[in-house]
């Protein structure tokens, strides 16, 4: 049984008087790929949000590498940072920078590497992705696939353990998201990343998870294979994958 | 009465919010990085840039100033007393307050459009998960900015705007450079020069501090980034007439005129 990395312990967060997550628990596993599912505004992204402490829950405990998110700060936040990823909906490139100085932002400024190593990774990112020629284009050059693609190079530049994934390939033509998804797997296979990865899309999900949990109104009712989640019995998770929409 | 109450803590809610922004940014201005090519980078973007439209500002300052206060003096025959009386008002008050209440204009809701575009974006959080301080770089840095950089541009002002006067003088009156440079430096003193700049140093803070906080809280999406822009430029502009009135009594109780 492989360790549990990151490990949720009776979350629960509300905005006002809005429950978005209600006494969440879930754990994953090195080097696993979880996929989280459920309707727009059920907290999945709020559950990520909270994992990586850009978010703070009202109630229960998260940790990390074994490590007390709550109470992390300062110098090991940024411990626990380097070794994490985060590939936002949006890609959220910063658009004041070219590719190039994306890539580099944080191998300079926090990881503290010789130009050399920063030059030979930024290169590998790139090739990775299959945007090398892109290199000195700035974000607002680039198409919604191209943004992804430096999206998912930015997060895999620092050789994290865990990437999170907010709906990769949300927007995308199904070809660009068949192709990121198998980026995405191959990119895990070879680095031996652990994922999470909130998605809608049935075609990325089948790709790249090796779990899978529901959301729903900030509970998880489903946890378990994909097999199984598409094929489940329940009434509101048929209806959620199934493709019959004239009924 | 329940809207004015709510408008009145939302009112004190932002002014305690203003005040920890600040304070943070007292924390952690001394701790390293200090991101040296950055800061020089926002002083031209933010700074340099913001010449053109102050050229003409001092300009025209100095100009109406002079044509205004003309016939007002000669009535009076104390037209001699124009150069002094411009050059008084300019580098006390007029030059240091209207630079700073343009650059307010410009750069403030530059800084507040940026950092809310950037806000809701996600690119701070994606800085923020890249473990690296967005306060540090995003905030400290266009602070210290413009702190710099508006005490420069007044001075630079301050000089078009006796160049303004001087050519309002001549269109009127031929008077040569040297006896205009003359009346002017004996007008001025130590004490006219250094507290009007000086209160400018306050007035880029402002300036920095104000667009940098409306726009790292931005809400509401691309609505929120006029609003962060157009509010960065109110509270910018009145926080800079209220520290004026401040320091002008301040300075007036430790160089009394």
């Amino acid at each position: 049984m492989a360790n549990v990395i990151i490990q949720v312990k009776n979350v629960s967060k509300s905005f006002d008087d809005f429950v978005v997550l209600d006494n969440v628990s879930l754990d994953v596993y090195e080097k696993e790929n979880l996929v989280i599912f459920g309707k727009s505004g059920t907290g999945k992204s709020v559950l990520l949000k909270c994992i990586v402490k850009l978010l703070t829950p009202d109630k229960g405990t998260i940790s990390i590498f074994d490590k007390d998110v709550s109470k992390l700060k300062g110098k090991e936040l940024i411990d626990v940072r380097k070794r994490i990823s985060f590939l936002f909906q949006s890609a959220a490139l910063y658009d004041a920078m070219s590719v190039r100085e994306n890539l580099e932002f944080a191998l300079k400024k926090v990881f503290k590497l010789e130009q050399k190593e920063i030059n030979q990774r930024v290169e590998w990112a790139l090739d990775s992705v299959g945007l090398l020629n892109a290199i000195d284009k700035m974000p607002s050059d680039l198409s919604g696939g191209m943004r992804k693609r430096v999206g998912l190079a930015r997060a895999i530049i620092t050789k994290p353990e865990i990437i999170f994934y907010d709906e990769p390939t949300t927007g995308l033509d199904p070809i660009t998201t068949k192709e990121i998804s198998l980026l995405i797997k191959k990119l895990q296979q070879e680095l031996n990343i652990t994922s999470v990865t909130i998605t809608h899309d049935m075609i990325c999900a089948k790709i790249i998870a090796d779990r899978s949990i529901f959301l729903k109104d900030g509970k998880i009712i489903y946890n378990g294979d994909l097999n199984s989640l598409f094929n489940s019995k329940d009434e509101f998770l048929r209806n959620f994958f199934s493709f019959d929409v004239i009924n | 009465m329940t809207k004015k109450r709510n408008s009145l803590i939302e009112f004190f809610a932002t002014v305690g919010n203003l005040f920890n922004f600040t304070l943070h940014f007292f924390k952690v201005f001394f701790l390293p990085p200090y991101e040296i090519d950055v800061i020089k980078k926002h002083m031209y973007d933010l700074g340099v840039k913001t010449f053109p439209i102050v050229s003409v500002t001092g300009f025209i300052i100095g100009f109406v100033l002079a044509l205004q206060s003309e016939p007002v003096l000669r009535r009076f025959g104390a037209e001699a007393f124009l150069p002094a009386m411009v050059s008084i008002s300019v580098v006390r008050e007029l030059g240091p307050v209207l630079t700073a209440i343009i650059f307010a204009g410009r750069v403030s809701s530059g800084i507040g459009a940026e950092i809310a575009s950037m806000r809701i974006t996600e690119q701070i959080d994606a800085m923020e998960l890249s473990a690296i301080d967005p306060y540090k770089y995003l905030v400290v840095t266009r602070v210290i900015a413009t702190t710099l950089i508006l005490p420069i541009l007044a001075v630079y002002v301050i000089v078009i705007a006796l160049i303004g006067c001087y050519v309002a003088i001549i269109l009127s009156t031929p008077t040569s450079v040297i006896y205009y440079i003359t009346a002017v430096q004996d007008a001025l003193s130590f004490q006219d020069f250094i507290p009007g700049v000086s209160k400018t140093f306050v007035f880029g803070f402002i300036v920095g501090i104000v667009g940098s906080f409306k726009g790292y809280y931005a809400t509401k999406g691309t609505e929120g980034v006029g609003i962060a822009s157009t509010s960065a430029v109110v509270l910018s502009s009145l926080l800079i007439l209220i520290f004026d009135a401040v320091l002008v009594k301040i300075t007036l109780i430790i160089w009394p005129m």
